[in-house]
């Protein structure tokens, strides 16, 4: 019964994965244009005021297709709007941001999570830049960041993979982690058996001995 | 003050007037889109009943009122001639025109568009009647906003692969992490304004554990899976049914069930919503807690700028009561000055909480007040205050009930950005934080130029020292990176000192080198690559990580 279970656990992953897989591939594999951003459709529709345009539509226009804009179409959105649009979001469809919801100027007065789902559950505060940067949705700067909390990464903590401490780091939860060793390293408790770690009542202060240089080793403290 | 003075006898006289004038009054609410000294172009016109020679009285945000009368307009724009011709007013004030209610009777009686040359497209006939905007129409036309059956279906989103290694010399450890998955929206699926959001990713993941048998496994994670319908500009009813972050309040987290929220004419929110709430970890497992919730959020106005919202959860482990949470925010965003933004989570305990006891506590709290000035310069305080909550559901690593009792972390720090001409700027920030043991302090301070030994590059250097837990730590880093074409690169080398408190034996001081190379690249088809390759060095150990972030964005 357990392998059944098993099996049919990792053909439920397989099928799941396999899903996964073809759909992924039928988005990469359809179409070759990327992100559509200049090639405008009427049935997007008037999102944006002409109205301080220039009059001379064939600035920005092609021929009399109102729908496609001229190959060196640009745009400069700090002069002409007073936002700066960086890195990925230069390369945004204009929609994404001018759309049913509203005038995106009471969005963008919100900062990051005026647009951005905030998976932090809003406990990491509003300083998105802190570890997000424009042009990738990989965070960086963790090391530096834990520079700022009570335990900077030393050692071999700075080359362990954050979901040891952070249980959901994965869905980009960070908080409340507890600083004690044995928290995370309850396992590692466990089958400390050369000596006895539990036997002798070696529960707690990992650090009278142990000193993050190594996993294992362990250093007599005089 | 004079001038507020005219103003009031201006309005009284137009109020005497009035009473004298049996003809009933509409309010015809107007902002400047444009000014110049004297003069302003508001964003309505005839088609908006307004006509040359009414009268405008604007509100700034701040200063006196002042008013002027309209020049000449068109169907959705007017110029208005100021009182003042020293005023420039500013773009967005608010006016009002007090027009005949007989001028909106019939359509017939609007004044005729009269679009100005500015808006004139070369080689077109002039636009037809106002709001009668068809497919294939020029921009140039009446702004009005398509409703969602005008609008076509859309899909955007993206699929990513990520792949992370890290390798240290102990023992040979390994840790890889890979990752693909997608994240997809459908706008407008029926035609309704509805939106089918989806996220999913499959990932394994190995770690070469020694002394121990290694870990792998593989999993498939849905992150989002729902359908929305309302809540744009034309529908004030907004439902989510799936499992999506709640919309009114995130900080209650992910849900599998159903969220209602209406938004009222003056632009508050409220709301319920009922499920499950999947475990907030790699799996989501789901079933095991639920939810019941309800938000009221009030803004001061249309901008949003202003607000504040309290929401209360009360959740369910295996249907037994676990815990009751309320979530209060308060946010105050203008775009030119001082912002604060707060949010609190308060628990609630009962006597059945062993840990805690029955009371209020402020579990965690997150206020910021800062701001930032035109030429990039920054100043923010920040408050944190973290401790553990008591509930059955598995949200963090297991800790005993007196950290659950006693543990707690408060952190304010300062930073600051100086721009310092064109080229340089400083950068720094301190922070003290206390927990129910110990204290301790950070601080750091950067100097860094553009454009110095690279065109569109950044040369920066740093200096940092940190009173931790269990490290005080003394280090320096030196950074430098390029914008390009296409994306950038940087490289940063970190020495750093750190010594174990406590830790008396001679051995107590780890000196650590880090190098760290990244790089970005964006292609015009919709591809993106990131990389990062980062060591490190100390005593005789070493690791060695990757990153590899590839997207496609569709």
């Amino acid at each position: 019964m357990k392998v059944s279970n098993r099996m049919l656990t990792f053909a439920r992953r397989l099928a799941l994965a396999g899903a996964l897989a073809s759909f992924i591939a039928a988005c990469v594999t359809s179409g070759s244009a990327g992100v559509s951003q200049h090639l405008w459709w009427s049935g997007f529709g008037p999102a944006l005021p002409h109205d301080t345009f220039p009059g001379d539509c064939a600035l920005c226009h092609v021929g009399g297709d109102w729908q496609t804009l001229t190959e060196d179409f640009s745009f400069d959105h700090l002069a002409e709007t007073g936002v700066a649009l960086n890195g990925s979001h230069a390369r945004a469809a204009c929609l994404r941001c001018h759309n049913d919801r509203g005038p995106v100027s009471v969005f963008a007065a919100q900062g990051c999570a005026g647009c951005h789902e905030d998976v932090h559950l809003g406990r990491l505060g509003g300083a998105c830049t802190d570890c997000h940067q424009e042009n990738s949705w990989q965070p960086e700067g963790q090391i530096e960041r834990h520079y700022r909390t009570r335990f900077p990464l030393v050692g071999v903590h700075a080359s362990t993979a954050c979901h040891r401490c952070h249980q959901g780091a994965e869905v980009g939860l960070f908080t409340p982690t507890d600083t004690e060793c044995v928290t995370c390293h309850a396992s590692d408790l466990a089958r400390a058996t050369n000596p006895n770690h539990v036997g002798l009542g070696w529960v707690d202060r990992c650090d009278r001995c142990h000193l993050p240089r190594t996993w294992n080793h362990a250093e007599i403290n005089n | 003050m004079g001038r507020l003075w005219m103003l009031l006898c201006v309005l009284f006289a137009c109020g005497l007037a009035r009473a004298g004038t049996p003809q009933e009054l509409e309010r015809v609410e107007v902002r400047v889109l444009s000014a110049t000294p004297g003069q302003a172009t508001i964003d309505h016109g005839s088609g908006d009943g307004l006509a040359v020679g009414d009268r405008v009285v604007f509100q700034p945000r701040e200063g006196s009122p002042f008013e002027g009368t309209i020049l000449a307009l068109d169907v959705r724009s007017a110029r208005v001639g100021l009182v003042d011709l020293a005023i420039t007013a500013a773009v967005g004030t608010r006016g009002e025109v007090r027009v005949p209610a007989s001028r909106f009777a019939p359509v017939a009686e609007a004044p005729p568009a009269q679009p100005t040359p500015q808006q004139d497209a070369p080689g077109h006939p002039p636009w037809p009647e106002p709001d009668t905007w068809q497919p294939g129409q020029p921009l140039l036309a009446r702004i009005r906003p398509l409703r969602p059956e005008e609008r076509p279906r859309s899909v955007h989103g993206r699929v990513y692969a990520i792949f992370d290694e890290v390798r240290s010399s102990e023992d040979d450890r390994a840790d890889g992490f890979y990752r693909l998955g997608t994240r997809a929206l459908v706008d407008n699926l029926t035609g309704r304004g509805d939106r089918l959001n989806l996220e999913l990713e499959g990932n394994y993941r190995h770690t070469d554990v020694p002394d121990d048998q290694d870990e792998s496994l593989a999993r498939l994670r849905l992150d989002r899976l729902s359908y929305a319908r309302g809540g744009d500009r034309f529908t004030p009813e907004r439902v989510e049914v799936g499992r999506f972050l709640h919309f009114g309040v995130p900080e209650f987290g992910v849900l599998d069930g159903l969220e209602w929220s209406q938004r009222t004419s003056s632009g508050q929110r409220y709301g319920v919503s009922v499920g499950f709430m999947p475990e907030p970890d790699a799996e989501m497992k789901t079933g095991e807690d639920s939810q019941l919730s309800a938000f009221y959020r009030w803004v001061l106005d249309e901008t949003e700028q202003t607000g504040a919202s309290i929401g209360y959860q009360k959740s369910f482990h295996d249907f037994s009561a676990d815990r009751d949470l309320f979530v209060g925010t308060l946010h105050v965003l203008p775009t030119d000055g001082w912002q604060f933004r707060t949010t609190a989570w308060v628990d609630l305990y009962t006597s059945s909480d062993a840990a805690k006891g029955a009371g209020v506590e402020l579990t965690q709290l997150y206020t910021s007040y800062g701001r930032r000035w035109e030429d990039g310069s920054s100043l923010a305080l920040v408050y944190t205050h973290l401790a553990f909550p008591e509930m059955e559901r598995d949200e963090f690593l297991t800790v005993a009930d007196t950290q659950l009792a006693d543990d707690h972390n408060e952190r304010l720090a300062l930073s600051a950005f100086k721009q310092l001409g064109l080229d340089a700027h400083l950068r720094g920030g301190v922070g003290g934080w206390v927990d129910e043991d110990e204290d301790g302090f950070d601080g750091e301070l950067a100097f860094g130029v553009q454009d110095w030994l690279i065109e569109r590059g950044l040369f920066e250097l740093t200096g940092f020292g940190t009173r931790g837990r269990y490290t005080t730590s003394l280090g320096g880093r030196v950074s430098l990176g390029a914008y390009t074409e296409g994306g950038r690169w940087t490289v940063d080398y970190e020495l750093a000192q750190h010594h174990f408190d406590g830790f008396s034996d001679d051995n107590d001081d780890l000196p650590q080198h880090r190098l760290r190379l990244g790089g970005d690249w964006n292609g015009s088809d919709g591809w993106s690559v990131s990389a990062h390759l980062d060591a490190g060095l100390w005593d005789d150990e070493n690791s060695l990580g990757l990153s590899i972030y590839l997207q496609r964005s569709f």
